[in-house]
């Protein structure tokens, strides 16, 4: 890993110089990873072929996973849809106090973020079909896929897994509903069997509350300790998992920010090409700013790549971990905690 | 996605339960392959060892990649060698592999062993291994050379695939993608830390079976060996 600090004796490029050449490098990772999908099965069977969507995004709306479609837009033909697989949960510990016609679905972060996420890509990219597909789950289908999910997830135990496990489990399946020209709510299940996922991302751009607590305690070198540390464990404990849970759909997940030449160019840049906490962000003012001061340390450069992509809302979003966005974390009791081994 | 299960026993061939079968099948819906084979060692210089070890191949396949369905395992007939392969090699040795990945790297991993057939027993090991290392993407994996005796296994260095193994008190080797864990059964993670290789051997029919770590290298190896998997992205001036 690169160990520069910044100085004014080594220059060094900003995030914002730096985003350009992540972004290439994100394009060759997607390359592999989007095109020549199913050719065996799709070509001969569907007549329709050209239009249906063979990838789709697990979407929470969120910076990783929009920089992904965004740039899978640039890769796939026009006339192939896309879908943006975005799932919610009903919580009875969240939920129990609902009022007469609101939907459990529709209060989940998840799904305001997804919702204001798939609007900016449409704006950006409005020649693309992109299906939001709202994957809503009651708390009876979540128990009544205990089991098969414990199964799947097995060896893994703990009540935190088990949240992280129903999110991708329920996504993947791809059942749920998508809003037609009429604003009809139609149901319709996701034909696309490779999933990306934006895993990665943030291990390796300093996305962490972690990183900035590292920074703010021990300056730049806490903060290429803590990066240092989480490419040292990158994967490795939860992937297995993941693959096990995704895969049961006949579907498989793949990690665009986890390919090997990606992670290499990640690993090259200077922590301030990265995420550089020594600059915080500015505060909007009458006094114009660069851009780039607007925009949060955490990921800056990931933010600097989708603002310069026109995805200037995600540019901005905050990070927010699967279980919380989707509303899968602790639906049995507030009081346990993540670590918590399941029976 | 596919599924991989494989067993090598001493008593008889060991299939998956049904439980395991079907989340196999659910993970590769496109076809369901088994291959069982009698494995003979040579005890001494000249004598073959007169029981077998028992090794069961399963593969199920989602095909994603190719004209084709290329179903699995991918067997040649001629060495008696098998691969049950979960991955996508994107590249392999600096090479882009358009089309199906694991016809491409079966026959690599077959020009490996016909090359290491004339060497000692561990530069067979440093062959595929090789090859392995060239792999860019992710995988699980086991494979049988039958020229050298030699079975691997292992998951990429980043543990994009599962691979589990169950514990099992008679030291039989059991390893799939995924189990049915319905009976309480005791599987565990196979690390992803590295390349798992095993001799088939006379010995292995009467003792625990002796499993040689190949580790991947995320950092600049101590012992300065060459070709370990997983060297790709940690060179010297990456890590500087």
């Amino acid at each position: 890993m690169n160990r520069t600090v910044p100085s004014k004796l080594l220059p060094y490029y900003s995030e914002a110089e730096s985003a350009p050449k992540l972004g290439e490098a994100l394009r060759e990772s997607l390359e592999l990873r989007v095109q020549h999908v199913r050719e065996a099965k799709l070509s001969a069977n569907v007549p329709s072929g050209a239009h249906e969507p063979r990838v789709a995004i697990l979407f929470s709306g969120g910076l990783d996973c929009t920089i992904l479609a965004r740039l899978t837009h640039e890769l796939l033909p026009l006339e192939q849809s896309v879908d943006l697989l975005n799932v919610a949960f009903e919580n009875p510990r969240i939920h129990s106090k609902l009022g007469a016609g609101e939907s459990p679905y529709e209060l989940c972060p998840d799904r305001i973020t997804g919702r204001s996420s798939h609007t900016e890509l449409r704006a950006v990219c409005p020649n693309r079909t992109w299906r939001f597909v709202e994957i809503n789950v009651p708390y009876t289908q979540t128990l009544a896929h205990r089991t098969r999910v414990m199964t799947l997830m097995h060896p893994h135990n703990t009540e935190m897994d088990l949240s992280i496990s129903y999110a991708l489990y329920f996504a993947s399946k791809g059942n749920g509903s998508v809003t037609d020209a009429n604003s009809a709510s139609i149901s319709y299940e996701s034909p696309a069997h490779v999933l990306l996922s934006g895993l990665g991302a943030d291990e390796l751009f300093g996305g962490y509350q972690r990183h900035a607590v590292a920074f703010s305690r021990q300056g730049y070198p806490g903060l290429i300790e803590e990066l240092e540390l989480d490419f040292s464990r990158l994967g490795k404990r939860n992937l297995g998992r993941d693959d096990r849970v995704i895969s049961d759909s006949g579907k498989e997940v793949r990690f665009p920010y986890l390919d090997e030449d990606f992670i290499a160019l990640a690993l090259r840049l200077p922590v301030a090409s990265k995420c550089d906490f020594g600059l915080p962000q500015a505060v909007e003012s009458a006094s114009p700013v660069d851009y780039v001061e607007l925009l949060e340390p955490g990921k800056r450069v990931l933010r600097a790549l989708a603002w310069e992509l026109g995805l200037k809302r995600v540019a901005m979003e905050k990070k927010r971990a699967i279980q919380f966005g989707s509303r899968t974390a602790k639906m049995e009791t507030g009081k346990t905690k993540g670590t918590h081994v399941l029976s | 996605m596919c599924g991989i299960f494989f067993s090598l026993c001493r008593q008889e061939h060991v299939l998956p339960d049904s439980g395991t079968e079907q989340l196999l099948k659910n993970r590769g819906p496109d076809s369901l392959g088994i291959q069982q084979r009698l494995l003979f060692t040579r005890y001494g210089e000249h004598e073959t060892d007169a029981a077998p070890l028992y090794a069961t191949f399963v593969s199920t396949v989602l095909a994603l990649r190719g004209a084709q369905v290329t179903e699995q395992p991918l067997v040649d007939e001629k060495s008696g060698s098998m691969l049950c392969w979960n991955g996508e090699a994107w590249r392999l040795r600096e090479d882009t592999v358009p089309g199906n990945d694991s016809q491409v790297v079966f026959q690599v991993l077959l020009e490996a062993c016909k090359a290491a057939a004339l060497m000692s027993s561990a530069s067979a090991i440093d062959q595929i291994v090789s090859v392995l290392s060239s792999i860019r993407g992710p995988y699980a994996f086991v494979f049988y050379d039958a020229t050298s005796h030699h079975l691997f296994f292992g998951r990429d260095c980043l543990g994009r695939r599962s691979l589990l193994k169950k514990r099992t008190s008679n030291s039989d080797l059991i390893i799939s993608s995924v189990c049915d864990n319905a009976t309480g059964e005791d599987w565990a993670e196979i690390e992803a830390d590295g390349i798992y290789v095993l001799e088939v051997t006379a010995r292995s029919r009467k003792h625990p079976l002796s499993i040689i770590h190949i580790p991947h290298r995320r950092s600049k190896d101590e012992t300065g060996r060459p070709s370990f998997v997983g060297k790709f992205f940690f060179t010297e001036s990456m890590l500087t």
